[in-house]
């Protein structure tokens, strides 16, 4: 009784995540082509000599830090998908999970280097923290615990 | 693959994670000893590390809020809040080590570990509320309130590690079950 519980609880609570990084997915799926936009129509209806580099720059980088976001968000959505149809411990949610964590590095690392350079040569104000760095690792290291679990659940069913 | 190799496997696994689970031990005993310090030189000298003396604790809330901008008479409420957010912040943090420890231990899917992961969930969550209810108490001590009401990242995190306990106590009753079986 108290497992079943546990897992319609799990159930429940993926979903309502799942809905928040569905409203997620679709606010990156707007930026994105906005922030293209701000990129490259400068560059073709703007003479050079009116094209503001720093913006150029500003809307490159945002596009491409938005486009980070949204595979973290597409792989964090998939996990959550599959949490939420009942597949706790199998390759595919572990993958999933593992894959957030790494692409959220991957976006913190992409992000220092896009506010070092704003701030090197375009006097840009934009603070880097270690708060990405900490939750994709934070990811990984559940994704190896629940793998643990995967690898658990494979044995029992072998056993029995 | 035959037994020995999954077997080896297994253990390098186990070793990847007790080696992490180390790691942020460490990261923990670090922020433990930070959040005191930082709480201290707050209490001692207000304006000493932070822009007008702005409340900050190293846990997680926090609001750019000055000193000056206190009643006259409300002045134990900026020592009030850094000490009740350093209490909160430095047991938040004695529940990670605690279940780093086990972790390093080898202990994966352990009824205590699966409490130690609850409680986190559960005091990020309240953290983040108890965050809401200092922005409302502005309107009592402060000059010119202005609550900054947003719900942040603590809250999200909050319901996720709670996630991350059921997932986990789901774990620890197939190694239950396994070991019954076995």
């Amino acid at each position: 009784m108290k497992n079943f519980q546990n897992k319609a609880k799990i159930v429940k609570v993926s979903k309502i995540i799942r809905t928040i990084l569905f409203a997620g997915l679709v606010s990156w799926m707007v930026l994105i082509p906005a922030f293209l936009a701000g990129f490259l129509i400068p560059i073709i209806a703007l003479p050079k000599e009116k094209l503001y580099s720093s913006m150029t720059f500003t809307m490159g980088g945002m596009a491409l830090l938005a486009s980070f976001g949204l595979i973290v968000n597409l792989k964090l959505f998939r996990f959550f998908d599959r949490l939420k149809n009942g597949h706790l411990f199998d390759a595919q949610t572990v993958g999933y999970l593992g894959a957030a964590g790494k692409w959220w590095i991957a976006l913190w690392l992409y992000q220092g280097l896009f506010y070092g350079l704003g701030q090197e040569y375009y006097q840009l104000k934009m603070a880097w923290d270690s708060g990405g760095l900490f939750a994709g690792l934070i990811l990984i290291f559940v994704a190896w615990l629940l793998k643990e679990a995967q690898e658990l659940q494979e044995e029992q069913e072998l056993t029995v | 693959m035959n037994a020995n190799e999954i077997s080896l496997k297994t253990k390098l696994h186990l070793n990847r994670i007790r080696l992490v689970a180390r790691f942020f031990k460490w990261i923990c005993v670090i922020g433990f000893g930070a959040t005191i310090l930082l709480a201290a030189i707050a209490l001692i000298k207000p304006d000493g590390i932070f822009p007008a003396g702005s409340f900050y604790s190293g846990a997680a809330i926090k609001s750019d809020f000055s000193n000056q901008d206190i009643k006259p008479g409300w002045g134990w409420v900026s020592p009030f809040f850094w000490i009740v957010w350093t209490v909160f912040g430095l047991l938040e943090i004695w529940f990670f080590y605690r279940l780093f420890e086990n972790l390093e231990r080898g202990i994966i899917f352990g009824r205590k570990n699966t409490f130690y992961i609850r409680v986190i969930g559960c005091w990020m969550i309240a953290q983040s509320l108890g965050g809401i209810v200092f922005e409302f108490s502005k309107i009592i001590w402060a000059k010119s309130p202005n609550p900054n009401i947003n719900i942040d990242g603590t809250l999200l995190s909050g319901i996720f590690i709670l996630l991350v306990a059921w997932i986990m106590d789901e774990g620890r009753k197939i190694q239950e079950e396994q070991e019954l079986t076995v």
